[in-house]
């Protein structure tokens, strides 16, 4: 178990926000076939937060995710995310941030075929501004893979993985450079209900132990249930905030 | 990012897209292969031409055109007897340091002699200079016979010239046997042991053993009826030979020693002999051609029926070495001996007497054959020769360089044709790759990678496929010069100055053949690499 990060106890103690977005619209094509996918979208999310985002299909929610991840910066309003404005940072600073900052998990888990699972992990570091020695590339990844019980996949192909296995690669992957944020778009949606649960208390302990502030897509109940709220996503609109509790700790 | 990382990264997608790539690239392989070929034939072909056929740094300084015979009798120009030839002499007198500047302000010679080599020698461009004297009557040489197992020796008429000995590489016995194992393109030795290029008539006694046959003499010393020419330089211990057709007695003369040239060698392999079904002269035949004797009519020409004015004069001429100092379609004798019979036949009328003219001097030459230090120097070099009032021979030689040139650039433009043409087969490849790797692209934005990382994954790896495809090319033109040299060799037959390698592949050609390869590579795959990166990541991740 990693001891926790002094952020997380700053974080919870001042419930300072992370990502904020303000009067987000964003459009999809031009002319007559211009469609918006998100209305007036205001929204803050606090440090340490978990959170879920469900709705429809189509409803918006992917877009919603890709531009607090900064994959996505055609939309009008203003986006921060750890005091940076989004679209107002450049190329360069963007892909920083989506490296420090941010961690990704997708539904198809996008891993590289051709890469060793450790090699998947430790992609992020290939992008990293500074030179950092390949022994320690290397050792990070093994950290991060065996803390998820993958300590004999480390040299595999990503081909002879289980989906659950896969799908904790992925994770091991967004969460190689420590991120304060993970981004993850119908993580379980590719799992069985078992797997799919493994990966649900994973979440859970990236976000009590490590303080990871957690954005979860995902239309399945159980998920939204383990978060601590609830955005529901209608028509590229906010209907309800459905605030949960949070879990004594 | 590391370098290490996008190498690794890079090796990894291309031996993923192993198959494809291989397809792409087989365009840019052709090219280089085709590059590199071309280009080496073209240098190597420059080579022979410029080290044997034509060497580069051979200039041949001769009199002006219009004054042909003045290389043969003297005639000084006005300006010149004004001058005292001492002021020529920086200490008055002599044998001493010749004033170049003066020498050539006031004696703008119109022949070559002693001084005027010795000028050129002391220029700074100059490596080596030598003065050739052609034979100025004809000559025919008879014999063969043996050496070539005829029934009739042959007969041919013969051009001449003299050299001066001290500038031939004379080898002793084991330097011999050394030369002789080396390639023809090599060989150092000019005259072979036991044989010696000299004029024995300068140095033997005048008063040669009188002899009835051959057998009287010693090896290599023929007994011949008395040298009219020969008298000619010793004249005070003959002073009445008198009319010369009376000749009583015979004596014991050195044959002369004559040096053929490496072309005249490559003629008669190429052509001569296998025309006349005799036998090639090779690396190892060559010693018993050595040594061959034949006897010649100097004086006498198969050209013209016409009699020859002065009677002619039989010698024995002894082949003792294969030089690429001697005269390329003939044979070289020592330059004193050049002097002699120019001078013996010159002036002499019909009966042989001597005419009452003014004689030659025997140190006025027919050319002077000039080595350049280096290629650069050549013009500075031509400069002065055209000061002294001098020109030099057209060798052609920059006539064929600029045909080489020009059909080596035509091939190697061929070769570029094909590289761009296959350079915009890779950009497709790439094209199709990119839209195949859209995801991974997205993937790795969402990790962290700017557009510039992307970019620079995808123009790393056209590079290190360029790198690849270079050397291929390269191996492959090297293998083929490799099969062609070894076809010329062993399957073509010989041919003049057949070269031992007709490819040389310098550094620079390795090295730009591989830099042509990256740069035509990473040229194709530039606008895919900016198309890949202009991809916005969250169009990139949308499922397909
Ligand atoms: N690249 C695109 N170009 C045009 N329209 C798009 C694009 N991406 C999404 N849309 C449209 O925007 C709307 C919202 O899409 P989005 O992917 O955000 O929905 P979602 O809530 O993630 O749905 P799902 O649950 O099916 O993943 C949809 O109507 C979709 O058709
Ligand atoms: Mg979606």
């Amino acid at each position: 178990m990693l001891s926790l990060p002094p952020h997380v106890w700053y974080t919870r103690a001042m419930k300072e926000e992370i990502i904020s977005l303000t009067k987000v619209n964003k459009y999809y094509g031009h002319g007559g076939g211009r469609q918006q996918v998100l209305h007036d979208l205001t929204l803050t999310i606090n440090h340490g937060d978990f959170i879920s985002i469900v709705g429809t299909s189509g409803s918006g929610k992917t877009t919603l995710l890709n531009i607090v991840g900064g994959l996505d910066r055609r939309y009008d309003g203003t986006c921060v995310v750890d005091g940076q404005q989004v679209e107002k940072l450049d190329d360069k600073r963007l892909a920083r941030l989506r490296n420090e900052t941010l961690g990704f998990v997708f539904q198809s888990f996008n891993l590289m075929e051709h890469l060793t699972c450790w090699e998947n992990v430790a992609l992020s570091a290939f992008f990293q501004g500074s030179n950092i020695p390949q022994s320690q590339i290397y050792s990070r990844a093994v950290e991060v893979l065996e803390r998820f019980g993958l300590h004999d996949k480390i040299h595999s192909q990503p081909a002879n993985l289980s989906g659950g296995q896969k799908q904790r690669v992925a994770i091991a992957r967004a969460l190689y450079n420590k991120p304060k944020i993970l981004l993850c778009d119908e993580p379980t949606g590719n799992l069985d209900s078992k797997t799919g649960d493994d990966v649900i208390e994973l979440f859970k302990s990236l976000n009590r132990e490590d303080g990871i502030t957690l954005l979860v897509i995902t239309h399945e109940e159980r998920v939204s249930k383990a978060t601590d709220r609830s955005i529901h996503l209608e028509d590229g609109r906010i209907v309800s905030e459905n605030a949960e509790a949070p879990p004594v700790k | 990012m590391n370098l290490i990382n996008v190498i690794k990264l890079v090796r990894k997608n291309i031996s993923r897209n192993s198959k494809q790539l291989l397809v792409a690239s087989i365009g840019i392989v052709i090219g280089l292969w085709a590059f590199s070929l071309f280009l080496s034939f073209g240098l190597g072909i420059t080579n022979v031409v410029e080290g044997e056929i034509f060497p580069w740094d051979k200039i041949e300084v001769i009199p002006p055109a219009t004054n042909l015979e003045a290389s043969r009798t003297r005639t000084p120009v006005a300006n010149s007897s004004a001058c005292d030839e001492n002021d020529f002499y920086i200490d008055g007198k002599p044998n001493g340091t010749v004033n170049h500047d003066l020498a050539l302000k006031f004696h703008k010679k119109r022949y070559l002699d002693n001084e005027v080599v010795e000028m050129i020698r002391r220029r700074p461009e100059v490596r080596t200079a030598y003065p050739k004297m052609k034979f100025t009557f004809p000559a025919v040489a008879e014999g063969g016979q043996d050496a070539l197992h005829l029934a009739n020796p042959l007969r041919t008429e013969i051009f001449a010239d003299g050299i001066e000995p001290s500038t031939l590489i004379q080898c002793n016995e084991k330097e011999t046997a050394e030369d002789m194992e080396r390639p023809r393109e090599v060989r150092q030795c000019d005259v072979y042991f036991p044989f010696q290029f000299k004029d024995y008539a300068l140095e033997s006694d005048p008063d040669e053993p009188i002899c009835s046959t051959s057998d009287d003499c010693g090896a290599g010393v023929y007994c011949e009826e008395e040298d009219p020419a020969k008298v000619w330089v010793f004249p005070l211990n003959k002073p009445d030979v008198g009319n010369l057709r009376n000749r009583y007695y015979k004596y014991c003369y050195h044959a002369i020693p004559v040096l053929v040239s490496t072309y005249l060698l490559e003629l008669w392999n190429g052509s001569v002999a296998p025309a006349h079904g005799y036998p090639k002269i090779s690396k190892s035949t060559l010693g018993t051609f050595l040594g061959l004797t034949f006897d010649t009519y100097l004086g006498l020409s198969m050209f013209t029926s016409k009699a020859q004015t002065v009677p002619p004069i039989t010698r024995k001429f002894q082949l003792v070495g294969i030089s690429r100092k001697a005269i390329p379609l003939g044979v070289t004798a020592p330059l004193t001996v050049a002097a002699r019979y120019n001078d013996y036949f010159a002036t002499r009328d019909e009966a042989g007497d001597v005419l009452d003219k003014e004689r030659p001097k025997a140190e006025t030459y027919s050319s002077i054959v000039v080595r350049v230090k280096s290629k650069k120097q050549i013009t500075s070099f031509l400069a002065f020769v055209k000061k002294l009032g001098f020109t030099q021979e057209d060798t052609n030689a920059e006539t064929v360089g600029l045909v080489i040139l020009f059909i080596t650039g035509i091939l190697v433009f061929i070769s570029f044709v094909i590289v761009i043409i296959a350079a915009i087969n890779i950009a497709n490849t790439y094209f199709m790759i990119i839209s195949e790797r859209r995801r991974e692209i997205g993937i790795m934005r969402a990790i962290g990678a700017n557009r510039g990382d992307i970019r620079s994954i995808f123009l790393a790896e056209a590079a290190l496929l360029g790198f690849l495809d270079g050397a291929l090319g390269l191996a492959l033109g090297w293998l083929t010069a490799t099969f062609v040299d070894w076809v010329i060799w062993h399957v073509v037959p010989e041919f003049p100055f057949k070269p031992e390698t007709a490819f040389h592949f310098p550094l620079w050609l390795v090295i730009s053949t591989v830099i042509f390869g990256v740069a035509f590579c990473v040229f194709g795959a530039l606008f895919p690499a900016y198309k890949a990166a202009k991809i916005e990541p969250s169009e990139a991740l949308l499922p397909q």
